[in-house]
């Protein structure tokens, strides 16, 4: 197993279109810092943790890691790589359990680009603003990054599924965002009580997104890591019995 | 230029005792369609194998049921008395290339063998030597994306040659090679079998296949046809084009000798089973004057011409 996720993540490194996701995740989460922290009126000074709209600027990073792991699959069938992947390893539970490892451990490192954008810019304009932000409690800062972590791993596990179920990229790429971004809000117009499971709001109530809130970050995460087990499992499923031809 | 230059301090490998490949039974459909149907064969170590059917006849599909790349619908096939999933180290067992395309475009040649390499334990210096074997150094820093057909023929089997294995399964491998690239492929895969290795290679240049196999597995809508040294394939089927000015008294002089002419237009006469100096004593003492005596080897393209019907579907 150890070299099947040395490979991948030897993939994951030399693929140019993981750094741009990664360059995303960045850019989009400076700017949802900045265009909250210059609507605040704050004062004085704040903790990280205590940081008011923290949870909403890391909102967007799920879906750059969603992508993130869509790709793992789909790229390689897209490109016709799954062949000499399969050939150095047939069994395809181990290519799998790789994959998720490595896609893992790199929502990881996005989700703590993300939070060091977020923090960086806010603090930047918070402080022009005349504010003083400051580390505060280090015990509720990593429990708030342990959410963000906590949340973009399970999404890179929906997104691994995903890509593994649907194998077309941009079917899966453009289909799950707009579930995302537009079935699940349409659904919520039609059935608040239902679309909360959805893994869309189960997220952000993981992340503790008050308007999504419903769930609460607990019962949020949860549901969400139902999600991800189905969608894992459904995509490994699949995997294992299709036939590369 | 390229030049089998592949470690040839190397001792030959110790021959292969059992099949290095065996499918039996082999049956794949695709919804109503029977891709490959009972299909028995059996792959000798030591031997190129060529791999040999119409369009359509089911060779792609059953490489990849003999890699487990397909799950055949019935029958199982085995690499060295196992199942391709349970080969402890397969790299070391199997090198195959079965797309041209297998790689990821932006990633560089050295880059994509980097990550079969890690897959299979393997360090990457023997990612410089398989460079090298198939003479890419040159290119290993670009992009595979932008290398040529042959280059791309020429990292895959690099990729299939990463793990040292003992058996080839190759698909094509000579589609897009220019002919220095198609010559060094035929020594290269001679000189890997003469070293007690399998091979398994289709190709559509049955030319190629000729000067390059010992023996050949021919499949047609699925089907075995015939397996056997191409020798055998091709043994009995030499002719004779025999003409002369007095057709039918040459007609009469062969037949009365025992054989059986086949009229060919204008005044030929095709012949078989009669070796040319016993044709020319024929005529000779029945006093006609012959104007041709032509003898015609049969090729392996004839045999599997014959043997298919012509099939190109």
């Amino acid at each position: 197993m150890r070299n099947q996720i040395m490979s991948e993540a030897r993939k994951l490194l030399t693929t140019r279109s993981v750094w741009g996701l990664l360059a995303g995740t960045m850019v989009i989460s400076g700017l949802a810092a900045w265009a909250i922290a210059a609507n605040l009126d704050l004062t004085g000074t704040i903790g990280l943790a205590g940081l008011p709209g923290f949870q909403e600027m890391m909102a967007l990073v799920p879906a750059f890691v969603l992508v993130l792991g869509i790709r793992s699959y789909t790229d390689e069938a897209r490109h016709g790589s799954l062949v000499p992947t399969l050939l150095s390893t047939p069994v395809r539970r181990r290519v799998v359990g790789a994959k998720f490892a490595v896609v893992g451990l790199a929502s990881i490192a996005f989700a703590l680009a993300g939070a060091a954008m977020v923090v960086g810019v806010s603090s930047l304009v918070l402080s022009i603003d005349g504010a003083a932000v400051t580390l505060g409690s280090i015990g509720a800062l990593a429990w708030l990054l342990a959410k963000v972590v906590g949340v973009c791993l399970l999404w890179s596990a929906i997104g691994l599924g995903v890509g593994m179920v649907v194998s077309h990229q941009v079917a899966a790429i453009v289909g799950s965002l707009v579930w995302l971004f537009a079935l699940e809000n349409l659904l919520d117009a039609l059935a608040p009580s239902l679309a909360r499971y959805l893994p869309g709001h189960a997220g952000m109530s993981a992340l503790g997104v008050e308007a999504y809130g419903t769930l609460g970050p607990l019962s949020g995460a949860w549901v969400l890591a139902g999600w991800a087990a189905v969608c894992l499992a459904l995509g490994a499923g699949r995997f294992r019995r299709r036939d590369i031809a | 230029m390229l030049t089998v230059n592949v470690t040839p301090e190397s001792p030959p490998a110790e021959s292969l005792a059992s099949p290095a490949i065996a499918a039996r039974g082999l049956t794949k459909r695709f919804g109503a369609v029977t891709a490959v149907d009972d299909l028995t064969f059996e792959v000798r170590p030591g031997r190129v194998t060529g791999f040999l059917g119409p369009n359509g006849a089911g060779k792609s599909t059953t490489m990849r049921m003999v890699l487990g790349l397909v799950h055949p619908t019935a029958g199982s096939a085995t690499v060295l008395g196992l199942p391709y999933a349970s080969l402890d180290r397969p790299a070391s067992v199997v090198g195959a290339v079965l797309e041209v395309q297998s790689f990821h475009p932006l990633r560089t040649g050295r880059n994509h063998l980097r990550v079969l390499a890690a897959a299979s334990g393997l360090p990457d210096t023997r990612v410089d030597e398989v460079l090298e074997i198939v003479d890419l150094v040159g290119a290993a820093g670009r992009k595979a994306g932008g290398y040529s057909l042959g280059m791309r023929q020429r990292l895959a089997l690099a990729g299939a040659l990463l793990g040292d294995p003992r058996v080839l399964v190759l698909d094509e491998p000579a589609n897009g090679l220019d002919p220095q690239g198609i010559r060094w492929l035929r020594e290269f895969l001679r000189w890997f079998a003469a070293r007690g290795n399998a091979v398994l290679v289709s190709s559509h240049l049955l030319s190629e296949m000729d000067q390059m196999a010992d023996e050949v597995v021919v499949i047609d809508r699925g089907r075995l046809v015939r397996q056997g040294a191409i020798a055998d394939l091709t043994a009995g089927r030499s002719s004779l084009k025999v003409s002369s000015a007095d057709h039918a008294g040459l007609g009469r002089a062969l037949i009365a000798a025992g054989l059986e002419p086949h009229p060919e237009g204008g005044a030929s006469y095709t012949v078989t089973g009669a070796p040319a100096d016993l044709v020319g004593e024929i005529a000779l003492k029945a006093g006609v004057a012959l104007t041709e005596l032509t003898p015609h080897e049969t090729t392996l393209e004839d045999a599997f011409l014959e043997l298919t019907d012509g099939a190109e579907r």
